[in-house]
């Protein structure tokens, strides 16, 4: 191309700017974002107050292992440190989302090189609560390396600590933004999608169950099972030390080395995924939208008066929209994986107590059912639809996408656990807890509705919200499970007798007489609250 | 080539079967004040996405002054403000805290922010918001602050989506002249809008875009001959339906 015809308008730092410039704008993001705003400002006490007695419990477990001998503590280091990794990894996915204060697709117009970008993003993304939290508690093992093997062992693990937090906080940008991009490409598959989210989740259950399994062994296969876990990714930077205290310097080296890799590489596929977010970013609703849910069409084509076209309206949101499919499918997958890791090894556990979760999680998606569309529920306060008809049509969209899936699973997961017998009781006790959970969630999105934000990753949380989305959540979850538990106390009872079966009708009854009157509670109360739950929706604050 | 401040070329984008931009190629000659007009849907924003970095082009690239925008982007984006179509700004932030951030970020010398801020505000009559955070600016002010943010690095290209709409008739005014001294100094503005006697005023050059692709362009004598520019963008539009018995109930 030709020259430049006028000479660059002002003197730049050609590195971009300084990471600092990106810590204090979340800063300030932070603290604009609790003016005004009492219920956030209580929310941060709340997760303030669980940090520093995570952090504080934390450091003092992991300080102690230099009391312990050697063949305890590394085990019980190895496995708190991949369920730590794994928990930073699958939790954002599952239940919390992610903080995107600093959402990428904002600096698009602005001339910063990619790497500094990174860094910046990635520096803010450790100023948080969880991952302060995570740093001081796995700190603990510097002193652990110190009392061991000295300086040496206590450098290392510090350096392990490092890279291991490194690694939670990488590693859950990456996923979370990998999910969003493969998530924003009409071409994804959603199939190969669930299969992603399942795996993920089911890491967790794996452990367990391998570990179970072990336990069930003599105390040398357990201690050969969690030398193999200390090398895995998951948990090699927490162990490494060891191994520079015991003697084996070039493992414990590698081990740190194999970690650094695994860190890079995360970064790369974050830094990937980056780029999509932010020159996808301008394509909004341009995107050329095909009909993709056959079953939905079926089930979808003749809606008949406001009933019948909210359940249908509902039902293609819950496929089209992103954001709500992203919820819909790991909710899916946790459910899935939930009751696998509960019935791992030789549990006694009868089915349906196990399947009540599965209920209860697939009716966690509409929690917040009316944040997901956000100020498009005014059409709805417009037409003056009645608030019970409202929550009844959303409940029964869910049902119907819910309760196939159910009814698929379960007998699936009588099989594999090997308890054929109670897969008809259990199935009544799987809709006994779906109609209840989503009764719950039906009072719950009228009375503690949130704005989702504006963003292209549908697992982006608004700042601060994380927290709140995940205490309402537990409660509503712990609320659920115990109005269902006399289904899961009946199906305990009756384990594989044949009285069983009568578990299915009144689960049915249980579950459809629980979700109407949640929909007439929350009804009535979303035809007083109507224009405040609409505010609560609209994003903005 | 040395007189275009920004070049389109060959721009092409698809989504899913539907081809939203069809190959655009367009030079802006420096110290121009270009007026991209085109219907709803006719692929402006999409076209103007790709061309400032912000959408990746299926084909095709854009240059400004020079710098490839997607081989040269840091480059390209100095020299470059963007009012984009749907703001996304850092918005928990008040008006003077997103300018210094969006200078910052820029790596611009803090006492130059300070200064420039305070006077763009004052300019664009937001000095009074205070406090408010952008979140809660109303549609025009949003204009208004993106507008600041666009212009506060001092670019030698201004690439403006709808920078009319929602704004009253007195910030309409203030904008204008902006972008007229800008312009003046030797700056280049491009920017998309479908009201024509905003176009007709202020523009030196015009361009129709319609179906994805440049209908007709020159300098705005050229493309509008002794006929009123509306019936040329009607024409070049495909027609409008006149209306007949439909509708007949709306009574």
């Amino acid at each position: 191309m030709a020259q430049v015809t006028t000479a660059a308008p002002v003197d730049v730092a050609p590195d971009g700017p300084g990471i600092g410039v990106f810590v204090r704008l979340k800063l300030r993001i932070l603290r604009n974002g609790f003016q005004g705003k009492p219920g956030r400002v209580v929310a941060l006490v709340f997760s303030l107050f669980f940090g520093v007695l995570l952090a504080a419990g934390g450091f003092a477990l992991f300080a102690s292992m230099g009391a312990i001998p050697e063949e305890y503590g590394y085990g019980i280091v190895a496995l708190l440190g991949s369920f730590l990794v794994i928990g930073w990894i699958v939790m954002p996915v599952a239940m919390f989302g992610v903080d995107e204060t600093l959402d990428p697709a904002r600096f698009a117009l602005l001339p910063i090189p990619k790497r500094r970008l990174m860094a910046g993003l990635l520096a803010s993304a450790f100023l948080g609560v969880p991952a302060i939290a995570t740093l001081i508690a796995t700190a603990g093992l510097v002193v652990a390396g110190f009392v061991k093997g000295g300086p040496v062992a206590g450098v290392a693990a510090a350096v392990g600590v490092v890279l291991g937090v490194g690694t939670c906080v990488v590693g859950s940008r990456a996923v979370t933004s990998g999910f969003a991009a493969a998530l924003r490409s009409r071409r994804s598959r959603d199939l190969a999608l669930i299969g992603i989210t399942l795996s993920l989740t089911l890491i967790g259950p794996m452990i367990s169950l391998s570990t179970s399994a072990m336990a069930q062994g003599d105390a040398e296969s357990v201690k050969n099972g969690m030398r193999i876990i200390g090398y895995s990714p998951l948990a090699a930077p927490f162990t490494a030390w060891y191994d520079l205290a015991t003697g084996s310097a070039l493992l414990g080296l590698a081990k740190l080395a194999g970690t650094a890799i695994v860190l890079a590489l995360l970064a790369r596929w974050w830094s990937n995924s980056l780029e999509s977010a932010m020159v996808g970013a301008a394509s909004g609703g341009a995107q050329a939208r095909k009909d993709t849910g056959l079953p939905l069409r079926v089930l979808g084509r003749a809606p008949q008066g406001v009933f019948g076209a909210i359940v249908a309206a509902e039902m293609r949101g819950w496929w089209r929209d992103p954001r709500r499919r992203a919820t819909l499918l790991s909710m899916l997958a946790a459910s899935l994986a939930m009751p696998i890791g509960m019935s791992a090894g030789q549990t006694t556990l009868a089915l349906g107590v196990t399947v009540v979760w599965i209920g209860v999680f697939l009716a966690l998606a509409a929690g917040n059912q009316f944040g997901f569309g956000g100020s498009a529920y005014a059409f709805h306060l417009m037409i003056g639809v009645p608030g019970r008809l409202e929550l009844r049509a959303r409940s029964t969209a869910l049902a119907l996408l819910a309760v196939p899936a159910l009814t698929v699973v379960v007998p699936v997961l009588g099989i594999l656990i090997g308890k054929p017998a109670q897969i008809v009781g259990a199935l009544g006790s799987g809709y006994a807890a779906f109609g209840v959970a989503i009764a719950i969630m039906s009072v719950l999105s009228v009375r503690a509705p949130y704005a989702l934000p504006d963003s292209s990753n549908p697992f982006a949380m608004n700042s601060g919200g994380g927290c709140m989305k995940g205490v309402i959540s537990l409660g509503s979850m712990f609320v659920t499970l115990v109005l269902a538990s006399p289904m899961a106390v009946g199906s305990w009872l009756l384990g594989d007798s044949l009285w069983s079966v009568l578990l299915l009708p009144v689960g049915i009854a249980y579950g459809v007489g629980a979700a109407v009157l949640g929909a007439r509670v929350g009804g009535d109360m979303l035809q007083r609250r109507g224009p405040e739950v609409l505010a609560a929706v609209t994003p903005g604050r | 080539m040395s007189e275009n401040a920004f070049e389109l070329r060959g721009l092409v984008k698809r989504f899913g079967e539907k081809v939203a931009v069809a190959g655009v190629d367009l030079a802006v000659p420096t110290g121009s004040f270009f007026g991209l007009l085109g219907p709803n849907g006719a692929g402006k924003t999409t076209s103007l996405s790709m061309a400032v970095g912000l959408l990746r082009p299926d084909a095709g690239t854009a240059y400004v002054l020079g710098h490839d925008v997607w081989q040269d982007p840091i480059g390209a984006k100095r020299l470059l403000g963007v009012l984009p179509d749907a703001v996304r700004m850092f918005d928990r932030l008040t008006g003077l805290e997103l300018l210094t951030y969006t200078g910052m970020l820029r790596g611009m010398p803090a006492e130059q922010i300070a200064t420039r801020a305070g006077e763009l505000l004052d300019v664009l009559g937001l000095s009074d918001s205070g406090s408010t955070l952008v979140v809660d600016y109303s549609a025009g002010m949003k204009k208004k602050i993106g507008l600041a943010c666009a212009l506060l690095h001092g670019p030698r290209l201004l690439v403006l989506d709808e920078p009319f709409e929602a704004v009253d008739p007195v910030s309409a005014a203030t904008i204008r002249d902006i972008l007229h001294r800008f312009v003046g100094s030797g700056g280049t503005v491009i920017f998309s809008s479908h009201v024509m006697e905003v176009v007709e005023r202020l523009c030196s050059h015009v361009a129709i875009l319609a179906d994805g692709v440049i209908k007709v362009v020159g300098t705005l004598d050229e493309v509008r001959g002794d006929r009123p520019l509306e019936e040329i963008f009607v024409e070049q539009a495909g027609g409008r339906t006149s209306l007949g018995e439909e509708l007949a109930w709306l009574k």
